[in-house]
């Protein structure tokens, strides 16, 4: 026992390490998300990239000023009135080339006309009519939540997700400082039990790796504008996002095939039993001072709880992934910026499910991660986690397959 | 300094979709993308008023703000421009505009809509004015020609009016009081005042 408890302690010491680095981060994150979102500026150019479409013209704006004046009220009809001259052809692009804070200042201008145009401005609203053009979507005249939809995506979706990962990452690391790696408290026995077969393992891993493609060029999308666009330049970043966009779409294909086969193998075993109320009520052993662990079958219940959190995850994350593939085939506006609401938040939650299902399977948890990488699992770790499945497989009363 | 902006106005209006052609053909954009459009509201009552729309340019624009790899830009005239270059066709942009101005020629299969293409003010885009390059991505820049985006100028009962703000404003609010009646300026306080401004 003495060797074991050094190589716990070590153990807690990352664990604490960890839980200070993530406690940073999410406080980092909340931070960030006090704030409200910045307004739009012009930048003449695109951000971070050259402020190529400057060149300060005041001779163009007066130009386009003298051509606005041409479409002022003519009361009577008669020839063009005289000052309708060419207009100087100044072959400069528009732009005053501010700063930051002249930017600012004239964002603030722009909105500051608003009472002066208060009168003759309509109400906003939603509005629908009808296009000639063969596209229903285009029948759409004005949608104000467009502007809703923006700051629930800046917002809450991108501090949200981060909130989510970084606060559950940090409650694992905080088990992890207080309690250590979950022990086989017997110690391994040395003898061997078959779990999960090739072909389970084969898939599982299949399905598990899609889904790090996928998570993580999803968070590209998502973050990389914000953490790796000012290291990587506008061009490398673009072509980042645009591989990352197609392998999000590429390896949903074998990680939808994965989860179907896992529900065909394991929908059975993953069902509601009475044995899941008494793991929830002791919760599954893991706290110290527990006397062992519950009895379960070939899956306890925090297992079947990650069977069903990523069936359903996957389910929700296939329907509207494929509404956002294929825009208005089925949804209209509304319906296509919630699947992408939906999208999003069900994804960023499935990756802090997934980081505690990998910790579990690996660091949380001594003896685990054998069960799907090489098959088998010790005899010892069998009888406290699933004490039943063992007690069966050994008994040879039913093959649990 | 000019605040480019459009404004429609409806009681004139005739749905003759000239602005439509004289814009595809100007900028020869590609088949199946409408960088303006004219909509029809209440067809067939009393109520019906068609609207010629498209990017309004807007204030605090907000596909700038949610597009994933920033190619969307404004400039110091409110014109919104945006980098064939560096979009990668999300659609985030289509889903944030609140008058469906962008457009995605839906290139490839598999959902992915190429590179957005919408209305640019006349203006062009981020390559050299009047460069090859600028005219095949973005079509003709008559902004740097000192001249109005071609819908509004070709509008022959002067329902769409462009350029700078306060003028096309001043025309609208001159009209009104002169023919005694007016629905208001379409789009404009979604458009030109915000999140927070006069909700």
């Amino acid at each position: 026992m003495k060797t074991t408890s050094d190589r716990l302690s070590g153990y807690r010491i990352a664990g604490a390490v960890a839980a200070l680095l993530l406690a940073i981060l999410l406080g980092w994150t909340l931070y960030e998300s006090t704030g409200t979102e910045q307004l739009v500026l012009p930048t003449n150019g695109v951000l971070h990239g050259a402020r190529d479409d400057v060149p300060s013209d005041a001779a163009a704006a007066e130009a386009l000023r003298e051509r606005t004046a041409l479409q002022a009220w003519r009361g009577e009809a008669g020839p063009s009135p005289a000052a309708a001259a060419e207009p100087a052809v100044t072959g400069q692009a528009m732009g005053g080339g501010t700063d930051e804070t002249g930017a600012a200042a004239l964002v603030a201008s722009w909105l500051g006309s608003r009472d002066e145009n208060w009168e003759m401005i309509r109400e906003r609203g939603f509005l629908e009519g009808r296009v000639t053009q063969p596209a229903e979507f285009l029948s759409v005249l004005e949608q104000p939540q467009g502007r809703t939809w923006r700051g629930l995506h800046n917002e809450e979706i991108v501090f949200g997700g981060g909130i989510v990962i970084f606060g559950f990452s940090l409650l694992l690391a905080l088990f992890l400082a207080w309690r250590g790696r979950v022990p086989v408290e017997e110690g391994f026995s040395g003898e061997r039990v078959q779990r999960f077969s090739g072909f389970e393992r084969a898939n599982h891993w299949v399905t598990a790796g899609s889904f790090v493609l996928i998570a993580l060029t999803g968070l590209l999308l998502l973050y990389g504008q914000y953490l790796l666009k000012p290291l990587l330049g506008a061009g490398i970043y673009h072509s980042w996002a645009l591989v990352g966009a197609w392998i999000h779409m590429i390896f949903a294909v074998p990680f939808v095939i994965g989860v179907a086969v896992m529900v065909v193998m394991w929908i059975r075993q993953n069902g509601p039993s009475k044995l899941d109320v008494e793991w929830l009520k002791r919760f599954g052993g893991f706290l110290p001072g527990s006397e062992g662990h519950p009895p379960a079958r070939r899956f306890n219940t925090g297992q079947k709880l990650i069977f069903w959190a990523v069936v359903l995850g996957a389910i929700a994350l296939l329907v509207t992934g494929l509404s956002l593939m294929f825009p208005f085939f089925w949804l209209e506006i509304t319906g296509m910026q919630l699947a992408q609401l939906i999208h999003a938040g069900v994804g960023l939650v499935m990756i802090a499910i997934i980081i505690g299902h990998i910790y579990i399977g690996t660091v949380g948890m001594e003896g685990a991660f054998d069960a799907m990488w090489r098959g088998d699992v010790d005899r010892n770790w069998a009888k406290e986690h699933h004490s039943i499945w063992l007690a069966e497989k050994q008994g040879g009363r039913r093959q649990t397959h | 300094m000019a605040r480019m902006k459009f404004l429609c106005d409806a009681e004139r209006c005739i749905e003759c979709n000239a602005c439509v052609t004289a814009c595809k053909n100007e900028h020869e954009v590609p088949w199946g993308i409408n960088r303006r459009r004219v909509v029809t509201i209440d067809d067939g009552l009393p109520s019906e008023r068609s609207i010629s729309i498209a990017c309004m340019h807007c204030t605090d624009a907000p596909c700038i703000a949610v597009c994933p790899v920033d190619c969307i830009y404004q400039n110091d005239n409110g014109i919104v421009l945006h980098s064939k270059d560096l979009c990668i066709g999300c659609g985030y942009c289509f889903y944030a505009c609140p008058f469906g101005a962008p457009q995605y020629p839906q290139a490839s299969n598999f959902g992915s809509r190429g590179k957005m293409d919408k209305c640019t003010f006349c203006a062009g885009g981020p390559e050299e004015n009047h460069s090859e390059a600028e005219y095949r991505k973005y079509g003709r820049n008559r902004v740097a020609e000192g001249k109005l985006p071609l819908c509004a100028e070709v509008c022959s009962t002067r329902a769409l009016l462009a350029g700078d703000g306060e003028m096309i404003g001043g025309i609208y609010e001159e009209r009104v009081i002169r023919r005694g009646y007016g629905s208001g300026a379409w789009g404009w306080q979604t458009a030109y005042y915000g999140r927070n401004l006069g909700g």
